[in-house]
């Protein structure tokens, strides 16, 4: 089920916000069981197999929990419980979501002679996989004290973040699962709530939407690109996919914030970045909290733990020599990169796009540690240039994440350095098409006039959308920061700077929301799935 | 005059009760959703695609029931083929954008209504418009062309064929199926919303009067691509294999028993498509087509058919992927007519053709630009 579905917003999330209250009152585990089930429900109406799989699978990993955590005192045995639940749970993913590319991939190498069977990917599986593992490694470090079944259900299944995240982190939401106040009706909240949860559906509706045709014309087969046009496909595609999922995870942040729970931080302006160290501390923040905490952090710990038995220096001030900083900090970077690239989809495509992250951030890094200690102090001018490397960076790396095949790739990022010609798309675009469409209606006549003169319209909206989304993004505050006064999010926020952007319950802001409402619920029409939904 | 605006400011910026905000941000939904309501009512010409003024001109021109002699039907590719203008014969284009036999059959009913009923119908759609009946819910019940009842009817049809066509044509999937004729008939805002932003509010309304002008002024043909040739690829290069709806098939065959109760010939042509498209189509698509408006012009009496194969012409005489420029409609409607003025000697004063049995005519593509008609503006 969408939360951008009529289904979902007039039928399922107040059904199961009244229930969720009503119950309640009769205390926490009624209320916490009805929002297991509603969860259960939301994940089977898209499809009822799968149901069984989530449950096997949640029914799996706290088993193996409840063996690490009764194996305190044995910790090869709670080592091996681990590498099992995870050797399963890795398993089972790579069942689901990479197997058919695999053998797709071996058939193609003939190694493998039969036709490439057909398996549909559970929606989620990446998300509540993760999220398991997770909890399993915290189980065995002892950092877990929850050990109650109900709310290790609840921290999985709970709907709002079950599909797309945000990934949470137990030690953040199984104390909310706990407290009694969770369960206590707050109109606070349910309006917070409601305001966040409109914000994501206009972005994703209203901002995203519009988009999505003119990005997939221009990754159409037959597309052929000129430097300026590919730039241009580039940054809309960019601004399409941040306001489609940093919409769909403020809707998810904020029916949590219905039921009283609060949510982390997933995005925090991202494309406000100056360096790209600085761009996953934005985006997808808690896919980085999580690839950081388990594989980045025990990767660097092991290989400093390594060097250090071999009386090798571990310190900072060691790094800047080569050999340590590939080993020590370019290593575990390009590992983490290109296990975040494989967890979007199986092929070389995600490789890619993991690697080049990963070969942005040892340069960033090196950069921090080799450069020359007077740069440290920016000029404007200077972050203006950095602002601009880091997007076309982060540009050409989206080109190998949204591209349908590896040629279609190619060729984008051939157009993007100007193979095809460097066209003046753009300008004869943005500043000739409002001339020329003007100039058409005055001069033409006949039946082409209101074809051609509607077209040439057309096309120039299209480009002043797309500069008009980039504006929002880099000069407007984000959700968090619109309404930092109620603490939208779990993390820290910084307040904007606009104070007349902050949200309060006003007359004014109530007119703004009706409003922004009424545009987004019609636009639920005509609306399409999360670019996300497919990891 | 401060004053006052100091005490709205006041009003305005006064941090309210949660309760007493939800009351207010209710209102305001509601209000914005009635003003976008009505305006939807109200002004399509301003923010609807170009099929709303073509349909006020077709359903104008069908309404003054000044059918000539021949009247035309079918596809956007009829539409922008056929130029009445340019043709001695009295002839009326009421072709239609996207069509499919199945909306044709009701265009026919309409103009059979008339007091004086056409001598021939032409009847023009493309290869791709019989497999299914794509446009259905988002041109046809969407702009009102189909009445509630016979949207009610075609859905009982496809039921009673076991055809679900209608569940996989193209529709918003955000609402319930079963609910989609009574809310096109209340024109409910959300079905609407996407064309409201796609026309940006009210952008569309000075090139769809001339549109509508332009259909009117020419008899119902319209312009799609304007450009001086084009080598783009049709739709049709892209089917796998040819096969008709069952849907389609019985309104086709509907459409053809309706005008032969009222003695009316009925000549099906295949409209050309470009030569770019000629190379890329698949063998089996041109055999099974053909086959079967064979079959159909074989089991109808009243049914000449025209151009055994689908006919491909050079690329310039192409606006775009589909359709016709104004040159290739100039060219098309010269031939068109030559082989309607031979048809129309050959009927039986019982509307049937003299010899009874299908004709084969080929309309072909001018050989040479010496022999082509003058470029009108187009």
């Amino acid at each position: 089920m969408l939360f951008n579905s009529y289904g979902f917003i007039f039928g399922f999330l107040p059904l199961s916000l009244v229930g969720f209250y009503s119950l309640g009152r009769l205390g926490r585990k009624p209320a916490a069981s009805w929002l297991v089930f509603s969860s259960f429900v939301f994940y089977g109406l898209w499809n009822p197999r799968y149901t069984f799989l989530l449950a096997l699978s949640i029914g799996f990993n706290y088993l193996i929990s409840l063996m690490i955590h009764a194996n305190r005192q044995h910790h090869f045995l709670q080592r091996t419980y681990l590498t099992l639940g995870i050797f399963v749970d890795i398993g089972v993913l790579i069942y689901y979501k990479y197997l058919v590319d695999i053998i797709g991939f071996t058939y193609g190498l003939s190694v493998y002679d039969s036709p490439t069977p057909s398996i549909t990917i559970p929606l989620g599986i990446s998300f509540f996989t993760f999220t398991q593992i997770g909890y399993l490694v915290d189980v065995q470090q002892g950092v877990v004290a929850d050990k109650s079944p109900l709310n290790y259900v609840l921290f999985v299944t709970f709907f709002p973040h079950l599909i797309a995240g945000p990934i949470l982190h137990n030690r953040e939401i199984m104390p909310q699962f706990s407290e009694k106040r969770t369960y206590r009706f707050s109109i606070e909240n349910l309006t917070v709530g409601s305001v966040i949860f409109i914000i994501g559906l206009a972005k994703k509706c209203l901002l995203a939407d519009p988009l999505s045709a003119q990005v997939s014309t221009g990754f159409a087969p037959s597309a052929s690109l000129t430097l300026s046009a590919a730039w241009l496909l580039m940054f809309t595609y960019a601004i399409q996919i941040y306001f489609d999922f940093s919409g769909y995870t403020d809707m998810a942040i904020g029916i949590a914030r219905m039921f009283n729970v609060r949510f982390p931080m997933n995005f925090n302006s991202p494309y406000k970045a100056t360096s790209i160290i600085d761009f996953w501390q934005r985006w997808h923040m808690t896919l980085t909290r999580l690839l950081t905490l388990y594989l980045f952090n025990p990767l660097a710990i092991s290989i400093a733990r390594s060097h250090a038995a071999r009386k090798l220096p571990i310190s900072r001030s060691a790094q800047t020599s080569t050999n340590a900083f590939f080993m020590m900090t370019a290593f575990p970077l390009l590992i983490t990169m290109s296990v975040a690239g494989i967890w979007h989809g199986a092929g070389i495509k995600f490789l890619i796009f993991g690697l080049l992250h990963g070969f942005y951030l040892t340069v960033n890094h090196g950069w921090r540690i080799f450069r020359s200690p007077r740069a440290s102090k920016l000029g404007p001018l200077h972050r203006l240039s950095n602002w601009l490397l880091t997007i076309s960076s982060i540009l050409v790396a989206l080109v190998f994440f949204r591209a349908p095949t590896m040629n279609s790739a190619l060729a984008t990022v051939s157009a993007m350095a100007g193979v095809h010609g460097l066209g003046n798309v753009v300008f004869r675009n943005l500043l000739l098409h409002g001339v020329s469409s003007i100039q058409l209606i005055f001069t033409q006549h006949g039946p082409a006039a209101a074809t051609s003169g509607l077209k040439a319209i057309e096309n120039a909206m299209q480009y002043f959308l797309t500069a008009f989304l980039w504006f929002i993004v880099l000069i407007m505050p984000n959700t968090q920061q619109i309404m930092h006064k109620y603490e939208p999010a779990l993390g820290r926020i910084n307040p904007c700077a606009l104070q007349r952007m902050t949200w309060k319950p006003t007359i004014a802001s109530a007119a703004a929301l009706g409003a922004i409402s009424a545009f987004a619920i019609m636009a639920v029409a005509g609306t399409t799935p999360f670019v996300y939904f497919q990891f | 005059m401060s004053y006052l605006q100091t005490s709205i400011a006041k009003v305005t910026r006064q941090e309210l009760s949660y309760r007493t905000y939800i009351i207010w941000s209710f209102l305001a939904f509601l209000v914005t959703w009635i003003i976008i309501w009505i305006y939807i009512i109200l002004f399509p010409m301003a923010y609807a695609g170009r099929y709303y003024p073509l349909s006020l001109a077709k359903t104008q021109l069908a309404s003054e029931c000044k059918a000539g002699e021949v009247v035309v039907f079918g596809d956007s590719r009829a539409v922008a083929g056929v130029l009445p203008t340019v043709m001695e014969l009295p002839t009326e284009n009421l072709a239609f954008p996207a069509a499919s036999p199945v909306e044709t059959y009701f265009l026919v009913k309409r103009i059979l209504r008339c007091p004086n009923n056409p001598h021939l119908v032409v009847i023009a759609h493309s290869a791709s418009m019989f497999p299914k009946d794509e446009y259905f819910w988002s041109v046809f019940a969407s702009l009102g062309v189909l009445s509630t009842a016979e949207i009610r009817k075609v859905e009982a049809d496809a039921k009673a064929l076991g055809d679900d066509e209608l569940m996989h044509a193209e529709r918003s999937h955000s609402v319930p199926l079963e609910f989609l004729p009574t809310l096109y008939a209340i024109h409910f805002p959300p079905l609407y919303f996407a064309d409201l932003l796609d026309g940006y509010v009210a952008a569309r309304w000075r090139y769809n009067e001339r549109a509508m002008r332009d259909a009117l002024d020419t008899s119902g043909r319209s312009s799609f691509g304007t450009a001086p040739g084009s080598d783009a690829i049709s739709g049709e290069a892209d089917m796998t294999d040819w096969r008709v709806s069952p849907l389609v098939n019985l309104y086709l065959n509907r459409t053809l028993s309706l005008l032969a109760s009222r003695d009316i010939p009925v000549m099906i042509i295949t409209m050309p498509v470009n030569a770019t498209t000629c190379k890329h189509l698949p063998a089996v698509v041109q055999s099974r087509f053909s086959k079967y408006l064979a079959e159909i012009a074989k089991a109808h009496s009243n049914v000449a058919f025209v151009d055994a194969t689908i006919p491909c012409w050079p690329d310039i005489y192409y606006g775009d992927a589909w359709h016709f420029n104004m040159l290739g409609a100039v060219a098309y409607s010269h031939d068109l007519q030559h082989v309607l003025s031979n048809l129309l000697q050959s009927i039986n004063s019982d509307g049937m053709f003299k010899n009874n049995k299908m004709i084969m005519a080929q309309i072909d593509a001018p050989l040479t630009a010496h022999g082509r008609p003058e470029m009108p503006d187009e």
